[in-house]
């Protein structure tokens, strides 16, 4: 068992952290520290998992003890022993390029004689069933089965506790999928298992309990089943998404009247030498959301980047109001955020991010001014932007879009990362822009979103 | 070791450190990869006999190119068939050496940093399209502004895979004091020893013989 008495944590360069936490998790229980983003809830998974303070250093006081250990006292090294680690990232985790190397790591750092090393490595590799991908290298995995491997690679220490900070952050919907089965099985196989998540809906029927912190102190606790009785009102006052699975609404093709803003006939896409998507003919009109939809290597983001002139090549017609319309000339009308955002921002504030290659007269001021404060970005007006947490980033690079006034606007997976407040400030702003003539295609699964904004649906085979 | 910064004009010197890196090559078997190398030295090589004896201008090609890449073959033999090794089997070379933990992981990152560079390069350059940035005008009116736009995402972006990157390995045991050991069993050889000492007597015979003169 493990148990939190009186744990506060402030990190050394700013007053920011968790205080007076006083949590105990039971052996093969599964509990979600859950809440509104900058709550506090990354912090305490690494406090539990020894990162802090040491690895971020800071203050930490309090006793959490596993058992009858205290860990406060022990090195990291030896807490990692019985608490492994999956992060939001599984691209920044590897050491290694090569799919036996990167599990065996651990195990290697830990000394382990040569043939355990082997032995634990392969059996990590056949429990999480990534024999076929033995040979591919890890940069060219999906993010489902980078994050596979990445738990994997914790598996071969056996812990008993697993603590996972965001692990759906970067995935795709098929990588969610593939990261419920693997959690469940962990939690099958009696361990404990301790997710900071803003996505709820993936995790019913594997979590037995909710801690919510806001302000770096928890506020309350919940068990699935008390969660699953709030009201969508009590849900949206506490930042909130759905604790149970959202079916995702069947919607219709866009279909609409007068000219269309976004057509394409008999589109095909190349990338390389390989022809991703052939014959895709759709219109889209002014004021439409459409939620593209499609499974994972369908084609969904290289019809995006296609549609943006940003890459592909590309054969068939592309209209832009009823006029061909070449790649170049596209990247001033059609916006593409990405949901990898460590490479989107070019500027030394949050400000001057937003206001690139914009013409500074009061009104493009005041509309910047507007977008960050609710979007929640105010505060961080002079921050650079690399210091912001991903979900922050996320929202800098949707307010970048909004800003751009290119009248046709994509979003790759804009909502991954975000707690359920800012999905649905992202939502009313989508709805606004499309209120004033634009038209937004948003790739997606999240089934919230598209039941708050969407009105067609493009689905990509 | 076999890395050598040597500007020099004499054949039979450069000569043998190519001959010595293709040897290297033939011996682990790398047979394409040491057939190209040759064939790149002959044609370079063939290229730039008339220019050295008969004083020839050669249309196109820039001679300084084709000298500066006489001279890095040898190294860029022995680099590549450094880079191209599975860093697996060099940080369990290196376990074996008894290497510090520290240096066998400073190994791992150098490895892993080039492929990472690529993607996030990609990233970058598509970023800077969709805002505009590559307009052929912007670039005129704003070129040092645009080399800031590509190197600050850059390198901003290396700390932050830095950061996480590290936070990856702490939590995976890797300031165990322990001596590190590998996946891959890959011994430290008498015959690696013997080559560290021919390049060693290679590097200072040619440094002695045709290198740089103080």
């Amino acid at each position: 068992m493990i148990a939190l008495r009186n744990v506060s944590f402030t990190y050394a360069d700013s007053d920011y952290g968790v205080k007076e936490i006083d949590l105990s998790i039971q052996k093969g229980e599964c509990v979600v520290l859950t809440g509104p983003s900058g709550g506090g809830k990354s912090t305490l998974t690494r406090v539990l998992n020894g990162l802090a303070p040491h690895y971020f250093y800071g203050r930490l006081s309090g006793t959490i003890t596993i058992g009858n250990d205290d860990f406060t006292q022990k090195p990291i090294w030896e807490i990692s022993r019985q608490i492994g680690s999956v992060f939001q990232d599984p691209k920044s985790q590897f050491f290694s390029s090569e799919l036996a190397g990167e599990i065996a790591f651990a195990t290697e750092n830990y000394g382990l004689a040569h043939p355990e090393v082997v032995r634990l490595t392969h059996q990590a590799i056949s429990h999480f069933k990534l024999n076929s991908l033995i040979n591919r290298n890890l940069d060219d995995l999906s993010s489902g089965e980078k994050q596979r491997v990445a738990i994997a690679s914790v598996y071969t220490l056996n812990p008993e506790i697993y603590v996972f900070d965001e692990p759906t952050a970067n995935l795709d919907a098929e990588g969610v999928v593939q990261l419920k089965q693997t959690v469940s099985d962990l939690k099958s196989s009696g361990k404990t298992l301790i997710i900071a998540e803003h996505r709820l809906s993936w995790l019913d029927g594997i979590v037995d309990r909710f801690v919510y912190l806001k302000d770096g102190a928890i506020t309350w606790e919940k068990t699935a089943k008390e969660m699953g009785k709030l009201t969508k009102k009590q849900r949206d006052d506490a930042w909130l998404r759905s604790s149970t699975p959202i079916h995702i609404p069947d919607l219709p093709r866009p279909a609409g009247q007068g000219s269309p803003l976004l057509s394409t006939t008999a589109l095909s896409i190349k990338r390389g030498r390989n022809t991703i998507l052939q014959n895709q003919n759709f219109k889209v009109w002014p004021g439409q959301i459409i939620s593209v939809t499609g499974r994972n290597g369908a084609g969904k983001t290289t019809l995006a980047l296609a549609l943006a002139g940003l890459d592909g090549k590309t054969s068939g017609k592309i209209e832009i109001l009823e006029k061909s319309t070449r790649r170049l000339k596209r990247r001033s009308r059609v916006w593409y955020s990405s949901n990898e955002t460590g490479t989107q921002f070019f500027t030394n504030s949050v400000s001057s991010e937003l206001l690139l290659t914009q013409n500074l007269t009061e009104s493009t001021l005041e509309k910047a001014r507007e977008l960050l404060k609710r979007l929640g970005l105010y505060q961080y007006k002079d921050s650079h932007p690399a210091t912001l947490s991903g979900g922050q980033r996320l929202r800098l690079s949707i307010a970048c879009g909004l800003m751009s006034n290119r009248e046709i606007l994509i979003f790759d997976e804009p909502t991954s990362g975000l707690d359920g407040g800012n999905m649905n400030i992202v939502a009313t702003l989508f709805r606004e822009l499309a209120k004033s003539g634009k038209s937004i295609l948003i790739i997606t699964h999240d089934g919230e979103l598209i039941k708050r904004c969407c009105d067609f649906s493009l689905p990509i085979a | 070791m076999s890395i050598i910064v040597a500007v020099t004009a004499n054949v039979i010197a450069m000569g043998s450190l190519v001959l010595l890196g293709l040897l290297q090559l033939a011996i682990q078997r790398r047979w394409q990869f040491a057939i190209r190398a040759f064939i790149f030295y002959v044609v370079i090589g063939a290229l730039l006999l008339p220019v050295r004896f008969q004083g020839v201008n050669l249309p196109l090609i820039s001679e300084i190119f084709l000298l500066t890449s006489w001279i890095i073959l040898p190294m860029a033999i022995v680099g590549w068939d450094l880079m191209t090794t599975p860093p697996g089997e060099m940080a369990s070379t290196l376990s074996k050496m008894k290497a510090p933990t520290p240096v066998i992981l400073g190994v791992l990152v150098i490895f892993r940093f080039f492929p990472t560079l690529k993607s996030e390069i990609n990233g970058v350059f598509r970023s800077m399209k969709n805002r505009s940035l590559t307009d052929w005008q912007h670039i005129v009116r704003h070129p040092f502004l645009t080399a800031e736009y590509i190197l600050v995402p850059i390198l901003l972006r290396f700390l932050q895979i830095a950061d996480q990157l590290s936070a990856s390995a702490v939590s995976r045991g890797a300031t165990n004091p322990n001596v590190r050991s590998s996946y891959y069993e890959k011994r430290f050889e008498a015959r690696d020893a013997v080559w560290i000492f021919v390049w060693l007597v290679a590097t200072i015979a040619f440094l002695t013989i045709g290198g740089v003169k103080f």
